[in-house]
């Protein structure tokens, strides 16, 4: 849920140049307001997570988490999975929904994913018209509606 | 008695003298009768008649004593003739001389009494009466004549012709008298013996006593003519009446007179007393000879008696059967040492006692009444009864019992023997008899002249001889002629002191049927040969077979090509075919007998070594392949353990092992490579597939924006980005199929109708968009992989749907048919626009499309529904018609095996 004062933040980690685009332009064309921020890695996506990095580059929001997390599974570094058991097991940042967004249709991996804590595993579509429809079905679902509650302990 | 005895000395004693005497008397009265005849001088002379009688009588009577019956009589007979001949003389017309022969009256009576007498006394056996009669008469008479001499009135009865003959005559007719009493009983009685010394003895006192009488009257016959010449002048016939009839007593004085006769008496008395003594001595050293004799033999007997005694006793005392004697109520009086041995108890703890103490109950009812019956006199004698008693120290024995009941004695006398030796003797005889006559071997006894002694029946049965044929005879004629020499020798050694064991022969029986026989024979000490023997022809025949077995089993094993061996349980190889000689590269000499280990020692602690001992030790049968290095050589193995050892079956496979290595290493290699090529396919699959995704969705974004194209830059952009979906579906079309083995996933039973639902409710879009009509039916289920069965469903589905007319909705039918026990084919049919049938076959391969370019899709489709279904050992048939339809039957068959592929 997005706080009414603040602008919704997408913190969506994918190494693909291309995907970022077609992100961007997505985003661009069906949540306008919504303010998109990448991470190349899993690394670079738990700095700013950490408040390592800034989230956004106008410093009026500082220190605080982004409204929905996408990640892509294979990334260098520390690739998607791993981000996600991190987050998911974070007190701070498990509330966030996290969607996996990625090309693996692999069973094992959306297995992995969903019993990590993903909030929900989306194939990266290959026409442009279906990338709109999830764009509008995460900012419905995910972001207008949906608060997740932190729980102080984490199930291991 | 010896009254009696003497009495029978006495009487035949005083008859003998009596008849000496009488012949004495008489001879010497013919002796004086003829001596006197040319005397002129009267001399005073008996009357010879009287001797003649006398003589005659005499006679007879010693005729009598000597037991000549017949003479005695006709003896008698002749002087009764004589006699009377003599009485009747004076009454005939004869010679003076004659005349002097006739006696008088008296004397015929005496005579005639004591002829017949004789005669009675001889021939009648009641000549005792006769006798009794005419003794006392014959007695009275001479008493008489005795006395006349003093009584001149008893003239008449004098039996002499003168007082001199008288006074001798009629004593000895009262001495005749008195014999005449027991003449008969002289005859019949046993006379002593009279021995030629008796007889003698008597004869000369007699004769000499009768001489001396003689010479005496002589004499005083001598003084007489002296007297008489002094009175000569007297006339001769005074002479001679005065010598005849001495009526002058005075002639002669009475010493003269009384003398001479009391001198005869005398005599004779004193001769027949020495006789009689003689014969009393005789008597008496018979009889103390009798009684010597008598005692001696009693001596003897008592000696006898005694050690007769003395024997029994000792045989009492050591007879091994029980002597006994028991009462009638049964209790025993006396009993022998034997008792001790046979039933433990002494003689004298068992006199006194009842029998039946100790006889077995069951016999003791048969025991009484066999007593009972002996006793009772029903039975005289029992043999052979048998009874158990209880021996002492409490077994039993059995002892048979020979019993006879003894009136006199009032016992019952018994021997009784142990039969139990005797009873096992005759159980263990049977036996040996039942073993002898039962036994299937052949038994006989033969004897060294080679003849049958005993054979049993098995002897018969065997050689079809009865054995009343065989026995007695020579077994020579049963055997085989060349096998004779044989038994010869045989019987050779036997004698030496060798028995005969296995000895084979040949053995013709009745039906001339040749028998080989197994002697085994033994010379007994008593000269009999014991043989057993055996048929060995069956054996024999047998054993040929085998033989022939054996011999067509090693032919067998020479040309098997595999190579084999046998060892027994030490290891030792008993068999080595050629092959195996070939392969092992050693020769039958080296390894037969040696051992495994020894003749290939390469083999210990090898895989050869723990097959083998294994096989041994567990007995179950082993294969294996093994490398055997000396040869340089792969061994394929099997091991078969037996009672006898291990049997070993072997071939060489180099070639096969050497294309197995290789092959395995090829399949390695293979696998290797598919794993390369899965991983490749997958990453491959996937890295291909991302570009196309950019492209797909880069174009699709190009004309989201259409208002700044025209529509030839919209087409291109449309054909670019349906070419790069087609690749994409190509992409993943290969990666599916590729994924139908490495992505497979265990057979399991599958509900096809649910996965029929499934796919139908992931093609619903297209089913409704095409206004398909579906007709399902309840279909068996699959043994399968169910994601698999999905996409042949899935696959079949969509082509039925998608090669349909123009101008018709597609209807497919899905049916199962042929539903049975072995499997169930799965029918699709469709109302499609079919195909030409030739072309079926190229139907599965990949990439092969039937309607290129009318038709979406990549043709690997049915590459893929071919592949699953072969990976399930399902089979596809075809059947089209151009502008009909088409039906797909699939075949699955009841997977009756779990089938377990890893890869398909």
């Amino acid at each position: 849920m997005v706080k009414p004062t603040s602008r919704p933040t997408v913190l969506i980690a994918d190494d693909d140049p291309d995907d970022r685009l077609m992100m961007t332009e997505a985003f661009s064309e069906r949540y306008g307001e919504c303010r998109i921020r990448f991470a190349q890695n899993g690394v670079q996506l738990m700095r700013i997570l950490h408040n390592e990095e800034p989230l956004d580059d106008d410093k009026d929001r500082p220190g605080e988490n982004p409204d929905l997390i996408l990640l892509d599974l294979n990334m260098p570094l520390m690739d998607g999975r791993k981000a996600l058991q991190e987050i998911k097991g974070s007190p701070g940042l498990r509330q966030i929904p996290t969607v996996i967004l990625t090309t693996s249709d692999n069973e094992e991996d959306i297995r992995f994913c969903y019993d990590a804590g993903a909030n929900s595993y989306i194939v990266k579509p290959s026409s442009y018209s279906n990338l709109l429809d999830i764009v509008s079905v995460l900012k419905n679902y995910w972001m207008d509606t949906v608060i997740l509650p932190p729980r102080p302990e984490y199930h291991d | 008695m010896s009254e009696q005895r003497n009495l029978l000395i006495v009487r035949p004693c005083l008859t003998l003298s009596l008849a000496i005497a009488l012949a004495a008397i008489g001879l010497v009265i013919f002796f004086d009768y003829l001596s006197s005849e040319g005397s002129v001088n009267a001399r005073i002379a008996l009357a010879p008649g009287g001797g003649l009688v006398s003589l005659l009588v005499s006679v007879s009577l010693l005729a009598l004593l000597f037991r000549r019956s017949k003479a005695a009589t006709a003896l008698a007979a002749a002087t009764i003739t004589v006699a009377i001949g003599q009485a009747a003389l004076p009454y005939m017309p004869v010679t003076d001389a004659l005349t002097k022969f006739a006696i008088s009256l008296p004397l015929l009576l005496v005579i005639l009494l004591t002829a017949i007498t004789l005669i009675a006394a001889i021939q009648l056996s009641n000549g005792r009466l006769v006798g009794r009669v005419t003794g006392p008469f014959v007695m009275a008479i001479g008493l008489l004549s005795l006395l006349s001499y003093w009584f001149p009135p008893l003239q008449a009865f004098s039996l002499g012709t003168m007082p001199e003959s008288t006074i001798i005559v009629s004593p000895l007719a009262i001495l005749i008298g008195l014999d005449l009493l027991f003449l008969h009983r002289i005859h019949n009685q046993e006379i002593p013996d009279f021995s030629p010394a008796l007889v003698l003895v008597g004869v000369l006192g007699i004769t000499l006593t009768t001489t001396i009488w003689h010479n005496m009257r002589i004499q005083n016959s001598n003084n007489l003519q002296a007297t008489a010449e002094v009175l000569t002048g007297l006339s001769d016939e005074i002479r001679w009446i005065d010598s005849h009839h001495d009526t002058r007593r005075g002639t002669l004085a009475d010493s003269a007179l009384y003398l001479p006769p009391l001198v005869l008496f005398t005599g004779l008395i004193l001769s027949f007393l020495v006789m009689l003594s003689h014969l009393f001595w005789r008597e008496s050293e018979r009889r103390s000879g009798s009684l010597q004799t008598l005692n001696k033999s009693m001596s003897a007997h008592l000696v006898r008696e005694q050690s007769l005694r003395h024997t029994n006793e000792r045989i009492m005392e050591f007879s091994r059967d029980i002597l006994c004697s028991i009462n009638a109520q049964g209790i025993f009086l006396a009993i022998n040492p034997a008792s001790e041995g046979i039933l433990g108890y002494r003689p004298d703890e068992l006199i006194g006692e009842r029998y039946d103490a100790l006889i077995a109950p069951e016999d003791r009812e048969a025991t009484a009444e066999e007593l009972r019956k002996l006793v009772a006199g029903e039975r005289q004698l029992s043999d052979g009864f048998r009874i158990h008693l209880r021996h002492r120290e409490g077994h039993i024995v059995t002892l048979s019992w020979t019993a006879e009941w003894s009136e006199k004695d009032q016992a019952l006398f018994c021997v009784a023997r142990d039969m139990t030796d005797q009873l096992v003797a005759e159980t263990l005889r049977r036996e040996r008899e039942q073993f002898f006559s039962l036994s299937p071997d052949m038994f006989c006894i033969v004897d060294l002249n080679s003849h049958f002694f005993e054979l049993n029946q098995a002897f018969e049965d065997v050689l079809g001889y009865p054995r009343e044929e065989l026995l007695g005879t020579s077994y020579r004629q049963l055997i085989h002629e060349e096998d004779r020499s044989r038994i010869e020798d045989a019987i050779t050694a036997m004698i030496a002191g060798n028995n005969i064991t296995a000895l084979p022969v040949r053995a013709i029986a009745k039906d001339n049927t040749e028998h080989w026989l197994e002697l085994s024979a033994t010379l007994s000490s008593d000269e009999l040969i014991y043989v057993a023997a055996r048929d060995t022809t069956e054996v024999r025949r047998t054993q040929a077979q085998l033989q022939r077995f054996a011999d067509r089993q090693s032919t067998i094993f020479e040309s098997i090509t595999d190579a084999f061996f046998t060892l027994n349980r030490e290891w030792r190889f008993t068999y080595v075919n050629q092959r195996s000689v070939e392969l092992l590269g050693m020769n039958q000499e080296d390894l037969l007998g040696s051992t495994l280990w020894e003749a290939l020692p390469a083999a210990i602690n090898s895989e050869f070594d723990r097959q083998y001992r294994h096989a041994m030790e567990t007995g179950e049968s082993v294969s294996f392949e093994a490398f055997y290095e000396p040869r340089d050589d792969w061994f394929e193995v099997s091991a078969y353990p037996s009672d006898e050892g291990l049997a070993v079956y072997y071939r060489s496979i180099n070639e096969r092992k050497r294309a197995q290595q290789t092959l395995e290493q090829t399949m390695a290699e293979l696998e290797r490579s598919n794993r390369e090529l899965q991983d490749f396919a997958f990453v491959a699959s996937h890295d291909l597939q991302e570009p196309l995704r950019k492209i797909q969705a880069f174009s699709d974004r190009l004309l989201t924006r259409s208002d700044r194209f025209n529509e030839q830059e919209q087409d291109y952009l449309q054909r670019m980005q349906s070419a790069a979906g087609r690749m994409q579906s190509l992409i993943q079309d290969l990666l599916t199929y590729s994924r139908v083995t490495t992505r497979a996933k265990p057979l399991t039973v599958c509900d096809t109708n649910r996965i029929l639902g499934e796919v139908l409710q992931d093609m619903e879009t297209v089913i409704a968009r095409e206004n398909a009509v579906i007709d399902i039916s309840p279909l068996p289920t699959i043994t399968g992989d169910a994601t698999q069965i999905r996409q042949v469903l899935q696959n079949l589905l969509s082509n039925a749907i998608k090669f349909h007319k123009p101008d018709q909705n597609p209807q497919v039918l899905i049916r199962a048919e042929n539903s049975a026990y072995t499997g169930w084919t799965l029918a699709v049919s469709d109302n499609g626009v079919g195909f030409d049938e030739r072309y079926a076959e190229k139907l599965f391969h990949p990439f092969q499309r039937l309607h290129q370019q009318a038709f979406a899709g990549t043709g690997i489709g049915m590459a893929i529904v071919k592949k699953i279904l072969d990976r399930h050992g399902a089979t596809v048939t075809v059947e089209s018609v151009i502008d009909q339809g088409t039906t797909f039957r699939i075949h699955f068959p009841t997977n009756h095996h779990n089938r377990t592929d890893s890869n398909g």
